[in-house]
């Protein structure tokens, strides 16, 4: 890679790296170590695709392989990679607005979904991406992020109810 | 519903900046990723390889580490071979062939792990190894690689940045075989290597 595009590469990174570990940490539903993995093997690929990146929307493409990644850890044998950080945070709420017990409820509910309807949720609903945007990421049509997101919302609304009628239950 | 959209709204958190440690080893893995993917292609293109009594120099062309002026840097590599593999077998899967050198490191009834005898990482640990498994129950094999035949069964090449993957039906598992790239195995070598498994009742399915 020609130094130019390097210093690219570095100054997205810096400014982007927290919005994806940020996305990667609900994709993953709170495992961090797999959030790390996810965003490292997405750097990576975008560090080999990065002329082809520049020249587009450096931030979707970016956002559209961490969702390639997050799809493609389950059917293969997953590379892991070394921590960067020692201090890797436990909790994914850190700076959220949420008790904790309505967080780990949400997180709960979010790891029944499949990882692609997860996605479309987590796309929509948290980063607050359009349509369009989710739609970019998943490689799917709008409708198709339409029908993920109303089913997927239906699924944790059901789950959310389930976890209320159970005694001890933590919402 | 509402309630629901926003506590995840609320689920999300401020990110900022990515400190200097943190860029500088994404950008050491990115260059490493560009070095193993230039090498391997030159490797398995068999364009700069010239085997000469089962050494293989690979001469490599262009800058290095993306940060010098363009220089030719030699390296030699070993042609990896395939050979009978006769020791004892484990839970999940046997084998017939093995890349030479290489052991079964371990297995844990859905994954089977062949690395050299001196690889003492854990087996969820892939790097440097060749790796068995099944795909997840709810997922098939994917279509979109390059496709080969195993024992007369589609399958398919998929590459990753620094590994490559099988994917192939044996008419009742849908089976992955992954190889690191840089141990050297072609992709007919992997075939081959696919050709020889067989998963066993022990197998335990992998649900994800």
């Amino acid at each position: 890679m020609r130094r130019a595009h390097e210093a690219e590469y570095e100054a997205f990174v810096r400014a982007h790296r927290g919005r994806m570990m940020a996305t990667a940490r609900l994709l993953a539903t709170g495992d961090t170590q797999l959030a790390e993995d996810l965003v490292q093997n997405a750097l990576i690929r975008l560090y080999l695709a990065w002329s082809r990146a520049r020249s587009a929307n450096s931030e979707a493409y970016a956002r559209r392989v961490l969702v390639n990644c997050f799809v493609d850890h389950r059917r293969r044998p997953w590379v892991r990679r070394e921590s960067t950080s020692d201090d890797i945070p436990e909790s994914l709420v850190t700076a959220g607005e949420l008790d904790d017990s309505v967080a780990a409820a949400l997180l709960d509910a979010l790891r029944d979904l499949p990882p692609r309807m997860r996605a479309a949720v987590v796309l929509r609903h948290v980063q607050d991406l359009s349509v369009d945007e989710a739609a970019d990421a998943l490689g799917c049509s709008v409708g198709t992020v339409k029908s993920q997101t109303a089913r997927g919302l239906a699924k944790l609304r059901a789950r959310l109810d389930e976890q209320l009628s159970t005694p001890g239950g933590n919402r | 519903m509402n309630d629901l959209m926003e506590d995840l709204a609320r689920l999300s958190t401020a990110a900022g900046e990515a400190d200097d440690a943190t860029v500088a080893a994404d950008l050491r893995r990115g260059r490493r990723a560009q070095r193993n993917r230039r090498l391997t292609r030159l490797v398995t293109s068999g364009v700069a390889v010239v085997a000469v009594g089962g050494l293989a120099t690979a001469v490599v062309v262009g800058q290095h580490d993306g940060t010098a002026p363009a220089e030719a840097t030699h390296r030699t590599t070993h042609a990896m071979q395939l050979v009978d593999y006769d020791g004892a077998q484990l839970p999940g899967f046997t084998i017939d062939k093995v890349p030479n050198g290489f052991v079964l490191q371990g297995a844990d009834g859905g994954k089977l792990d062949i690395a050299r005898p001196d690889n003492h990482t854990t087996l969820d640990s892939f790097v440097g190894k060749v790796v068995v498994t099944l795909l997840p129950t709810d997922m098939k094999v994917d279509t979109k690689g390059t496709p080969v035949t195993v024992n007369g069964q589609q399958g398919y090449l998929v590459r990753q940045d620094a590994s490559t993957s099988l994917e192939y039906t044996d008419g009742t598992h849908e089976v992955v075989v992954q190889s690191w790239n840089g141990i050297g195995l072609t992709d007919a070598q992997l075939v081959e290597l696919a050709e020889g498994i067989t998963v066993t009742d022990a197998v335990q399915p992998t649900h994800g």
